[in-house]
């Protein structure tokens, strides 16, 4: 599952949201199979899904928010001085950068809001946290749905 | 128990969706994911130059290329070659100047000619020097722990015990915390870290930050003006007294530093 995401990364960050995932994986797992429905039913019941948002939670974490935050940069040092861009090592920052992570951000944003994945579940600091917070979106999820029906 | 109904009406379609943007933007992937971590600790540069524009200094970039702001990646490489931020404060008629450099090499403060390179460190205005020391066979700039007013060490990681523990080391042997005043008052020297931190770090957080005096600043996704705001409470320490070189001297079996 974890493929969908790192399929397009160079190597070494590949392997480090790889290894995030492989090392989280077995432990919610042993959550969705521990029969604790107060906190781990609805990831027991979706289990495919909880992976794939693990999943989509480490990329946010480790790919989406640092290019954020580069383009957040970027335009702090154009206020200042009119800095037209930064150089790292032999490649410079620029505009066109700016725009394209703005716009991949954006994006992502209105799929998030669409089936309201709040930035609260993707930024955990531990798997415990993640899958409480997960069942609680999921199991909302379908209170909401039931209630549309 | 009945079992539910997966929560989305099809659980593919999320799926579909993220797969769709994911191929969308994968060229931007592909070639930006190689700098992610130079991206944090330029993020968490930029988190420092703002501490000091929320403070009431006057920020100035310094060394451009053609406008162009020449980011320096690592320990190598001799720092005139690279840009970084002036900052500038007049309090009570006197100017206050300091340097804002990325991957500087610091000298002990307690022994000559070993270094250790701090990720982002606020020195004295123009301290930096170009020396020959024996321990590298070429030359090097550096600043001495006497010029040094704090520094930074950034991780793009989450927290844990080890990582937590190890910071206090550096510290204690690159800065010198006698002879300052609180006229001017920077951060203490602070580990700045990506990740979250469990009930267990928070608490190594607090007991650290205490016992030594320096800042553990997490989640700094999350917020990261937890480095600027003065919403959050931070250790500060106070600014160097004089300019000038260190002579290292042995007393007692301690090694102590005097400013000439």
């Amino acid at each position: 599952m974890i493929k969908t995401f790192t399929q397009n990364l160079p190597i070494q960050l590949s392997s480090q949201v790889q290894e995030q995932y492989n090392a989280l994986v077995p432990v919610l797992k042993a959550y969705a199979s521990s029969n604790n429905d107060k906190y781990y039913f609805e990831i027991s019941n979706n289990y495919n899904t909880s992976c794939f948002i693990l999943g989509l939670a480490i990329f946010y974490k480790s790919v989406v928010i640092p290019l954020r935050e580069a383009n957040s940069v970027f335009k702090d040092f154009q206020s200042k001085e009119n800095i037209k861009g930064i150089q790292i090592g032999k490649y410079v920052f620029s505009n066109t950068d700016g725009r394209q992570i703005q716009s991949m951000y954006n994006e992502l944003q209105k799929i998030l809001d669409k089936y309201h994945i709040s930035e609260h579940i993707l930024l955990f600091s531990d798997i415990k946290e993640f899958a409480r917070n997960l069942n609680a979106y999921l199991s909302n999820k379908h209170g909401q749905e039931k209630n549309s029906i | 128990m009945v079992k539910r109904k997966t929560p989305f009406k099809d659980a593919s379609v999320l799926i579909r969706d993220i797969e769709t943007f994911l191929t969308k933007h994968s060229s931007l992937f592909r070639s930006q994911g190689s700098r992610i971590s130079h991206f944090f600790e330029m993020s968490c540069y930029n988190y420092v130059v703002k501490f000091y524009e929320n403070s009431g200094f006057t920020v100035l970039p310094k060394n451009l290329k053609q406008g162009v702001f020449r980011y320096k990646i690592s320990a190598a490489g001799n720092p005139d070659n690279f840009s970084h931020f002036l900052v500038s404060k007049n309090v009570k008629s006197n100017n206050y100047e300091f340097e804002i450099h990325h991957n500087l090499s610091i000298e002990c403060a307690h022994e000559r000619n070993i270094f250790y390179t701090a990720d982002i460190s606020v020195i004295k205005k123009d301290s930096l020097e170009r020396i020959d020391p024996p321990t590298y066979s070429v030359k090097r700039s550096c600043c001495k722990s006497i010029n040094m007013e704090t520094f930074f060490e950034v991780k793009h990681l989450s927290p844990f015990p080890e990582l937590l523990f190890s910071f206090t080391g550096i510290p204690d042997s690159f800065l010198t915390r006698d002879l300052r005043n609180n006229i001017i008052q920077h951060l203490a020297p602070s580990l700045l870290l990506s990740g979250r931190a469990n009930f267990h770090a928070e608490k190594i957080k607090k007991y650290l930050e205490n016992r030594y005096g320096i800042n553990i600043i997490l989640n700094l996704f999350g917020t990261p003006s937890a480095v600027y705001s003065k919403k959050y409470p931070k250790k500060k320490i106070g600014t160097l007294l004089y300019k000038g070189s260190a002579v290292c001297t042995r007393m007692g079996g301690w090694v102590k530093c005097i400013c000439i």
